[in-house]
């Protein structure tokens, strides 16, 4: 099933923060693994990656480094710095919140019955 | 067009969206990797290579709106608050020396020219591409080391400091360089684990064995906190891709024995051990080798918090003219005729100048911008330290130089240079990219099949 794109907009950070919570990976792995582990759900496009990837850089939530594959084609990779450890965590939280709230409304809202 | 053209001309149409050009290169190496995977992918599973290449571009989105949001996060980082912390040393340096100064060695100009040609130095480094230091490291090493060892063999002993006395450079100011060669050295030997940090002490020992044979002590202590702080720094953060606790050792190992040895030699140097016990109690002898240090002391226990201090007791009506006032004693200078409101202005400021470099310092994001930024930062607090700690009458270490106050020529131009490097490193160090160790590359591309044996 396609998703809307202003569903995924929300999420994207922190699915990239996730993947490379795991193991470090360039952006061509990244697409490939996201949409490998949603079942072809989250197909997200390079070109919504990159700039991503580089402003999470620039806050310093990820590092890159170049590394020499054996057939020597040189990849950037990125790591999750120990702030983007951090942060996922946060975002994360943030996430169980928000989608634990939609939920309650999309399921007839809060019982006040239970309080 | 060629399919390898398309992706080129998608990759340009890109960065014509990003208006800082040095972004261009990290930009397109990026963008244009992940088309080619991303073809091969389409080609792997079945179509021809100019179909895969357009489906490759149609996946990666629009490049217009792509250039564009990148457009928004790679902008240089010019520290226009380090800028302006340099400035307003500069002026002070400029406006002490024309104040403290009533011999008039300073006054024509105001030592104006000085300053301009400081301040032109420091915006070249500042406007320069960094990363070719990168590139340099043999020759940027080995041509200090040769302007070192010309400086044992042609300097003059005057004043217990050896000078290029043709040009009037003072072969201890040489000393400031050195950190940031060494921070070269460590970068480039990075990759070679332990070989690299035993390479890293023995390309540390002929710079040691030369600031060791010329005075000041200074420059060798700054020399080799530096390198030893530069060495730990790359170990912890693994970039010899060693062991970290095993590669300290490494790095400590030599240092305590060196240590140790320096202390076995003052034990047994009477002379030294002499100096020393002046140095932190200069009373004992008042009127010859601790002379300086009392005076220092005396006049700032007699300086107010704002305007000139009083007379001590002991000089009657006339306060004696403080030794090397305007090189080595400048801040116990304005300290006693100005209060001690200068003094914590321009610690202040220092302080706050510090503290910024080291904070752009700890965010870098390449291994050459981290080490030459720490050796400059390195080199600035040290001299400071070791300069107040001297102004303040306690003589352990001679003082260099207050970076931009102190007067002098050589230092001040060094320090600008170095300033000027650092702040282009924050200015530019987020597009740089750490070379990679690499001696035998193949790539086919666009038919083409390049096999490069040295990169």
């Amino acid at each position: 099933m396609s998703i809307d794109k202003s569903l995924m907009a929300g999420s994207t950070t922190i699915l990239i923060l996730k993947l490379l919570e795991e193991k470090d990976m360039y952006g061509y792995q990244m697409i490939e693994t996201l949409a490998q582990k949603s079942d072809d759900t989250f197909n997200l496009k390079a070109g919504t990656l990159y700039p991503i990837l580089h402003n999470l850089r620039d806050n310093g939530f990820v590092e890159s480094y170049e590394k020499e594959e054996s057939n020597g084609k040189v990849r950037k990779y990125y790591h999750l710095t120990s702030k983007g450890k951090k942060h996922l965590k946060e975002k994360h939280q943030e996430w169980i919140t928000f989608s634990s709230a939609v939920n309650k409304i999309l399921n007839g809202g809060v019982s006040y019955a239970t309080i | 067009m060629q399919p390898f053209d398309e992706i080129k001309q998608y990759s340009k149409t890109v960065c014509d969206q990003i208006r800082w050009k040095k972004a261009h290169n990290i930009v397109t190496e990026e963008i244009e990797n992940h088309l080619c995977d991303q073809r091969d992918a389409y080609i792997s599973q079945g179509e021809d290579e100019k179909t895969a290449t357009q489906k490759a571009i149609l996946q990666m989105g629009d490049a217009v709106s792509i250039g564009r949001e990148l457009d928004k996060i790679h902008r240089p980082k010019p520290q226009w608050a380090m800028i302006a912390f340099t400035a307003m040393l500069m002026l002070t340096g400029m406006i002490s020396n024309y104040f403290i100064d009533s011999t008039g060695y300073s006054l024509p100009g105001l030592g104006l020219v000085s300053y301009i040609i400081a301040f032109s130095v420091f915006l070249i480094c500042y406007l320069i591409n960094f990363s070719f230091l990168g590139k340099y490291v043999k020759e940027c090493y080995f041509v200090t080391f040769a302007a070192l060892v010309l400086g044992l063999l042609l300097g003059t002993p005057v004043g217990g400091r050896i000078w290029f006395s043709r040009l009037s450079v003072s072969f201890s100011y040489l000393s400031l360089i050195l950190p940031l060669v060494y921070s070269l050295l460590v970068y480039a030997l990075r990759h070679k684990g332990y070989t690299g940090i035993i390479l890293c002490g023995i390309g540390y020992i002929p710079f040691a064995i030369i600031l060791r044979l010329v005075p000041s002590s200074t420059g060798f202590a700054l020399f080799t906190i530096s390198a030893l702080v530069i060495l730990c720094l790359s170990i912890v953060k693994g970039w010899f891709g060693i062991d970290k606790k095993k590669g300290l050792l490494f790095a400590f190992i030599p240092a305590v024995i060196t240590v140790i040895a320096d202390v076995i030699h003052i034990i047994r140097n009477p002379d030294l051990i002499n100096r020393l016990l002046i140095a932190v109690n200069p009373y004992s002898d008042r009127s010859g080798a601790g002379y300086a240090y009392c005076l220092i002391r005396d006049l700032l226990a007699n300086s107010k918090f704002a305007g000139k201090g009083t007379v001590p007791a002991q000089f009657g009506s006339n306060v004696p003219v403080i030794p090397a006032f305007n090189t080595d004693y400048i801040l116990a200078t304005l300290t006693y005729n100005f209060g001690w409101i200068t003094f914590g202005g321009i610690l202040v400021v220092f302080i706050s100048f510090s503290i910024l470099g080291l904070y752009h310092v700890a965010k870098q994001k390449s291994v050459l911008g981290t080490l030459v930024s720490l050796s400059v930062m390195l080199t600035f607090d040290l001299q400071v330290i070791i300069y107040i700690i001297f102004n303040l009458g306690y003589g352990i270490l001679p003082a260099l130089s207050l970076p931009f106050i102190s007067y002098g020529k050589t230092d001040l131009i060094i320090n600008s240079a170095l300033i000027g490097f650092m702040l282009s490193i924050f200015r530019t160090g987020s597009i740089f990219k750490d070379s990679i160790k690499s001696s035998f590359h193949i790539s086919y591309e666009d038919g083409k099949l390049t096999i490069a044996l040295k990169r």
